[in-house]
């Protein structure tokens, strides 16, 4: 085991961890805003995937052009998932809650799967071969692309959060529902906005994701319960934690997959999951 | 399809007169009923029916952790998986009756929720949930990588010695239907056994709101934990009757996610923290699962998941809350309308 | 305790009891259905296929069910079965959706349901494991074109296979190695997704390495799930093998592919089936996919009467090659229609000892690689061997046995840098 080969699973490690930070920013924003653990998150996934797909195919549009009209869709799509379905069960015990995302995640793949069949299918892009080395680690273009492209977006998102009155507002309704409705500002507006952003959020990682991957109606399958094992383990709703436990458990799936085996990476992250939330049981960032 | 509601004796009505109320003679025919039915219906139903009872049984013992104390488990296949491994494998190796293999299986299952309550009880929410959708998968991943002892993802097959009582195999099916509704019966004498003590008061008062019920001094790891053992106890002892239905194990099907899933979801879509809900939410659910795939799968790829998919969303945006009580108040109009003095219990 | 019936008491509500009522109809009448046969018209065959249309295999199970739809049509078309005054074969069409639990039911409900001579599937051995069982309680000849060991191994009196078994694959791949090996190649890695199919085939693999003195640089099962297969050829890179035994499904053979050159790992590459047979893998990989061998076992262009033809009627209909399985797919039911004729009768018991008495040596029926089909005691088609298949300029080529090959093989291949 040369030094060369760990320094090539770390890189790899957080080249994918970004992307999946993307994915689970959104989530963990979810559950932050709404309170409401959101199963059918990888289909917002799947579903940039293939509208990005669709723009390739019929108008030749590069993933990384189209993706602010991919990002729109989502957002749409994700303030009807909002208002027509999940604001219905706001006030219904927690498990009907998840059960709904469940429900309506076993209808979305489904959907695809009818629509679009179970086809593979990949984007072809110039630069998809492009690779350079990095001190021996060799990079692979398309996924730095997509890395970097997840860090804006997310570095974006603090931002907007941070900065803008509307973001504000949303941390506000995240802190305090009740006290945030006195100061005027409208709860339904900001779980719209939360849900339509995750959502445009989880479409972007999945657009990125089309220069070097594949979609079909099961992808989101592949990244949403690693993205579960993210959030819960950077704390529900605390967005930080999201972006740098996606680095931390995706580097330690790839340097687990080193030593414990092909096959068992996924459960070294799980094993890091129940020993740490044993000593830590509100995640890394929580107060117990 | 009956629903049997064993009654209780009615104090206000004397001697033969309690045989004529509905609500005492009505689950007496309903039994009966069902014990003739695997005599008539044809083979198909039977499956149908012990995939319901045993999908009851295991939406029971569910209920006891997810429903009564709230703890949402997501991972009950866990249990299932060991019952169904450890008596398989003692059976393969040792020729060791399953009907004794089971009860290791059981007691193993106990063991891995004792592991569990030590590392997960702090949790909350959500935090459980994945940590217990963590603790089925790590055990999966690891049947499938343990291959040499598990045989990994070829799965173990029971080895077939056609009708032998003693090594829980029958060429029938009507045993197997009489095996799972005892078991049926069994676990739903525990859960009402349990809802009315004092254990099952705790739970409810933990599944309300945790910390109040410790500040009246309620030991609620005790509690939670006493519900776990008889949960993971009775999910191992179904594991067992499944590996031997079913001649095939492999760990996809005994540990997977999708079965912790639809453990839950049988409990949640009748009616968590109430005695007949999981047996409702079986039926209904499996009902639903089988019709789709009769009516819709064949030609048309994503079908009948999109019908299934759809149904579930539906039922639980119109009643979050659980069918039970549409279903038992269709079941007290129904005692109406049945000849006899209908004298309700309260 | 009625925890929600308490707080939510509201009394008696008609609304209440029609959502009930509606609910319990639904389940009842679900029930009921099933009572209502589909009318059988009395000059038919019933024939049972059970692939996965949905889920993580379904891209395998629809080209299966597509190859066997084609032949019920060629059968039917002419003549249907004569010995049965030319009834037609009527497909009863289920999706196992890739989940071994389901395939039990939809096994259990098609067989109980429908008056069946014959049944197919199921693609994945995890499947046809569960579906055999249910066929042999149930009296129903099953042929399938699956392959780990335990199927033929059971005893099984009902179960039939057309194809070779696992470590035959795992077998061909080795020797096929030291067929071509020239300069010495000893270094070996073998990796394999971790299903009944990657780990039946991963055995033969090792058994027979180690019979030929080859050095196992690693050996190593994964996920198919995973996102980036750079973990994986990194480990394999940096274990320096000559080449490469990998056994995959779709988007892990394509994805271990790329990574392969992108990490400049020279090594050859002698796949396992599966996904580096199929039109995709081409598609995703363009040039790259040259050079790639994989075992195989069926191919559209082995040395068998009417292959040809009907693999070209195929690509017509459906718009790709005739890929392994959905073939094999193809001359299954050829096999049982032959079957059919020799029992004169839709008694399965009658189509079994058919199927033990079958010794095709002509037309589809015989088109597996052996030219034969005949089945052993255990249900096992003993003239079947793999055949070792070869992407060159796009298009998939089988090159050994000597006896199946059309196309000689490139060797050595050249590294990723000088294509």
């Amino acid at each position: 085991m040369s030094i060369t080969t760990v320094w090539q699973a770390l890189l790899s490690g957080l080249l994918n961890g970004a992307v999946y930070g993307l994915l689970s920013v959104g989530l963990t924003m979810i559950f932050g805003v709404v309170k409401i653990v959101n199963f059918a998150h990888g289909e917002f996934l799947m579903i940039g995937m293939y509208v990005s797909y669709a723009l390739w195919a019929f108008l030749g549009i590069d993933p990384l052009w189209s993706l602010p009209l991919v990002m729109a869709a989502l957002f749409f799509f994700g303030m009807g998932i909002q208002r027509f379905f999940i604001r219905r069960v706001l006030n219904a015990p927690d498990l009907a809650q998840i059960f709904l995302t469940v429900g309506l995640s076993v209808l979305m793949i489904n959907l695809a799967l009818f629509l679009f069949r179970a086809d593979f299918r990949m984007v072809k892009v110039p630069y998809a071969d492009w690779t350079f080395s990095l001190a021996g680690a060799i990079v692979s273009v398309p996924r730095l692309i997509a890395c970097l492209g997840a860090i804006i977006f997310s570095l974006l998102l603090a931002l907007f959060l941070l900065k803008t009155d509307v973001g504000k507002a949303m941390r506000a309704v995240a802190q305090d529902r009740e006290v945030s409705m006195l100061v005027g500002i409208n709860p339904e507006r900001m779980y719209n906005l939360a849900v339509g952003i995750s959502a445009a959020l989880a479409g972007a990682a999945g657009a990125l994701t089309m220069s070097f991957y594949f979609v079909f109606p099961s992808v989101g399958v592949n990244f949403v319960l690693i993205a579960f094992v993210i959030v819960i383990l950077g704390t529900l709703g605390n967005i930080k934690g999201a972006f740098l436990t996606s680095l931390i458990v995706v580097v330690a799936e790839s340097v687990g997959v080193l030593f414990a085996g092909a096959d068992l990476g996924l459960a070294v992250v799980f094993v890091i999951l129940v020993l740490t939330l044993a000593f830590r049981p509100a995640g890394l960032l929580g107060r117990a | 399809m009956a629903i049997a509601l064993p009654a209780e004796p009615e104090k206000k009505q004397g001697g033969f007169n309690r045989l004529g109320n509905p609500e005492v003679y009505f689950p007496f025919l309903g039994l009966l009923i069902l014990f003739i039915l695997p005599f008539v219906l044809p083979i198909f139903f039977v499956h149908i029916l012990i995939m319901i009872f045993l999908f009851a049984i295991l939406g029971s013992a569910w209920n006891l952790i997810g429903g009564y104390a709230s703890q949402l488990s997501l991972g009950h296949a866990a249990f299932f998986g060991i019952g169904a491994y450890t008596s398989t494998m003692l059976m393969r190796s040792y020729g060791l009756s399953p009907w004794i293999g089971m009860i290791f299986g059981a007691f193993l299952a106990v063991a891995m929720s004792i592991l569990l309550g030590a590392l997960c009880f702090r949790l909350r929410g959500p935090y459980f949930a994945i940590a217990t959708i963590g603790l089925a998968e790590v055990l999966r991943l690891f049947t499938l990588h343990f291959r040499d002892w598990t045989s990994g993802a070829i799965g173990l097959t029971i080895p077939f010695k056609g009708n032998a009582p003693f090594l829980f195999q029958f060429t029938s099916k009507v045993p197997y239907y009489f095996i799972s509704f005892f078991f049926l019966m069994l676990t739903i004498w525990v859960v009402r056994w349990v809802g009315s003590s004092r254990l099952g008061n705790y739970l409810l008062a933990i599944g309300q709101d945790q910390d109040a019920a410790e500040a009246v001094g309620i030991d609620s790891a005790k509690a939670k934990r006493m519900a776990f053992y008889m949960s993971s106890f009775i999910t191992g002892m179904a594991g067992t009757f499944y590996a031997q239905y079913a001649y095939f194990i492999e760990p996809d099907s005994v540990f997977g996610l999708g079965l912790s899933i639809q453990i839950a979801l049988v409990a949640i879509l009748g009616g968590v923290g109430t005695v007949w809900g999981p047996v409702v939410g079986a039926l209904i659910i499996e009902s639903l699962i089988q019709f789709t795939q009769y009516a819709f799968a064949g030609t048309i790829y994503g079908l009948e998941q999109i019908v299934y998919g759809s149904l579930l969303v539906v039922i639980i945006l119109l009643r979050p809350v659980g069918v039970i009580q549409w279903v038992q108040n269709l079941y007290g109009r129904w005692l109406r309308c049945l000849p006899g003095k209908y004298a309700p219990r309260s | 305790m009625e925890t929600y019936e308490r707080l939510l008491k509201k009394g008696i509500s008609r609304r209440q009891i029609l959502k009930g009522a509606a609910l319990l109809g639904i389940s009842a009448g679900a029930n009921l259905s099933f009572l209502r046969q589909p009318s059988e018209a009395a000059a038919e065959v019933n024939i049972g296929v059970i692939y996965p249309n949905s889920g993580a295999l379904a891209r395998f199970g629809q080209a299966c069910v597509n190859a066997s739809k084609l032949a019920a049509e060629h059968i039917n078309a002419q003549g249907g079965i004569k010995s049965l005054k030319g009834a037609k074969l009527n497909l009863i069409i289920t999706d196992c959706q890739s989940d071994a639990t389901i395939t039990r039911n939809v096994t259990e409900r098609i067989m109980t349901t429908h008056k069946l001579s014959a049944a197919t599937g199921d693609y994945s051995s995890s499947y046809t494991l569960v579906s055999t069982e249910v066929a042999e309680r149930y009296g129903i000849p099953f042929i399938t074109g699956s392959i780990a060991n335990p199927i033929t191994a059971r005893g099984f009196k009902y179960t039939f296979q057309v194809s070779p078994k696992a470590e035959m694959f795992g077998h061909m791949q080795v020797d096929t190695l030291a067929w071509l090996a020239k300069a010495g190649e000893k270094r070996v890695a073998i990796v394999y997704e971790d299903t009944a199919y990657g780990t039946s085939t991963a055995k033969g693999l090792t058994d027979r390495s180690k019979e030929k003195g080859y050095e196992i640089v690693l050996s190593e099962a994964y996920g198919t799930k995973f996102t980036d297969a750079t973990p994986l050829v990194n480990k394999i890179k940096a274990a320096k093998p000559d080449v490469v035994f990998p056994v995959s499904y779709i988007t892990d053979a394509i994805l271990i592919i790329k990574t392969m050159k992108q990490l400049d790992v020279n090594a050859a590459i002698i796949g396992g089936g599966a996904g580096y047979l199929i039109p995709e893998f081409y598609n995703g990989l363009g040039a790259d996919a040259n050079y790639v061998f994989s075992v195989a076992s069926w191919n559209f262009d082995i040395n068998c009467p009417e292959v040809t033809k009907f693999s070209e009627e195929y690509e017509k209909k459906y718009g790709e090659f005739l890929m392994e399985h959905a073939g094999e797919a193809y001359v299954m039911m050829w096999v049982i229609a032959d079957a059919l004729e020799s029992a004169g009768s839709t008694d399965p018991k009658k189509v079994r000892e058919a199927l033990v008495a079958t010794n095709l040596t002509k037309g589809p029926g015989a088109a597996m690689p052996g030219c034969r089909v005949e089945f052993d005691a255990m249900g096992w088609n003993k003239h079947v061997h793999p055949v070792m298949t070869q992407w060159q300029k796009g298009q998939l080529r089988t090159v050994y046995p000597a006896s199946d090959a059309r196309l000689k093989p490139t060797w050595p291949v050249p590294p990723w840098k000088k294509r």
